[in-house]
């Protein structure tokens, strides 16, 4: 492989022992056509500064450990080629988390609503003996592309919302539980529902729409969490309808 | 051993969304609305003093911020037409056909209005 040259790659750096605020240096690394970001920072790990801090894991765009800011947009540095950049690059962590080093980041707001949100079947009684539980095509279809997503979290990090407020469930987290509320094998979209109506649910969303745009699987996680809002204005009207139909049990509720 | 963590939040400062181009565009879809205000009191005048909104549309000053309110409800509608058919769960080819179907009950509407505001 040839080597296309040299290029400067300005990185953030943060050592919480000692820095109070986070400061860029600046790397030469050489490239080629077939270099990727991720290439890069192994390459100044192993040559020039072993200091350097940064997540990753399969180098292939399937386990969504490396997201980084290149020159401001979410990307995994694993999927992003050097030579889309031949004047260099500004490399920062995820914009929105709090950043532990470097450009590792605290995930911990997106993973807790991952768990909060039960992404997986609810109430399906079915057990093994009664061989697969199959599906039409058009079942498959309607949660097909919310299931791709690999909680790489760069859809957290192109959300202003969830910049504002770090307790909003966010794009990734909400797609997942609606992945789930659309799989006719699932049970749970009422459990689910509790969490995506609350104040910190799908209604801090404003439809900005660049979570779909950064997302790396092309999940489309603004879709999702519109549809969500359907599910959830729906779901509010028939509990007021139910409300009426018996007052004493809502009554009941409220005290 | 005692921890060494100091996680650096960074701050989001009012100027967010002039970082990047999606950010932007997104304030002017949204600051459209600004529009929908500045027509509704126009109807809203027109219903209580209909000779005060013939002597107000008249002004040179009056037409510019129509033409710019006709703009921005165009691209009002464009954006909603886009973004409509992907909050429903619908298959991909039926999302097509839904914005055509947008696109044309805007149209025969915006023609309607017209012909018979002239008869």
């Amino acid at each position: 492989m040839t080597e296309n040259g040299k290029m400067t790659l300005r990185i953030q750096r943060y050592n919480p022992e000692k820095d109070d605020e986070p400061h860029y240096e600046a790397y030469e690394i050489p490239w080629n056509a077939q270099t990727t970001l991720l290439d890069g920072l192994k390459y100044i790990k192993d040559n020039q500064d072993p200091d350097l801090s940064f997540r990753s894991s399969c180098r292939m765009a399937v386990c969504g450990s490396c997201g980084v800011m290149i020159n401001g947009v979410p990307k995994l540095a694993c999927k992003a080629f050097l030579r889309a950049y031949p004047l260099g690059a500004s490399i920062e962590p995820m914009a929105n988390f709090p950043v532990e080093k470097d450009l590792v980041v605290d995930l911990t707001d997106f993973l807790e609503y991952i768990q909060a949100l039960k992404p997986y079947i609810l109430g399906n009684a079915r057990k093994p003996e009664d061989g697969p539980n199959r599906q039409t095509p058009e079942e498959l279809a309607r949660y097909y592309k919310f299931s791709l997503c690999i909680n790489c979290g760069l859809c957290y990090a192109a959300c202003p919302q969830f910049a504002m407020n770090a307790a909003f469930a966010g794009p990734g987290a909400v797609t997942l539980a609606h992945r789930y509320n659309l799989d006719s094998r699932d049970q749970g979209r009422s459990e689910r529902l509790k969490l995506l109506n609350s104040k910190h649910g799908v209604w801090g969303c404003t439809f900005v729409g660049y979570c779909s745009e950064v997302c790396p699987t092309r999940v489309d996680p603004a879709a999702a969490l519109q549809q969500c809002k359907a599910q959830s204005a729906l779901h509010f009207a028939a509990s007021v309808l139910d409300c009426a139909k018996n007052k004493e049990a809502c009554h009941g509720e409220q005290t | 051993m005692a921890s060494k963590r100091k996680p650096y939040i960074r701050e989001t400062r009012a100027d967010w969304w002039k970082k990047n181009a999606h950010y932007r565009f997104y304030m002017l879809r949204e600051g459209t609305a600004v529009f929908t205000i500045w027509v509704s009191l126009l109807f809203f005048i027109l219903l209580v003093s209909p000779a005060s909104f013939t002597r107000l549309t008249g002004n040179p000053l009056v037409i510019v911020i129509n033409i710019a309110a006709l703009a921005a409800s165009i691209l009002h509608s464009k954006t909603w037409f886009e973004l409509t058919p992907r909050a429903l769960t619908l298959a991909a080819d039926k999302t097509a056909n839904l914005t055509r179907l947008l696109w044309g009950a805007a149209i025969g509407f915006t023609i309607l209005v017209l012909i018979l505001s002239f008869i």
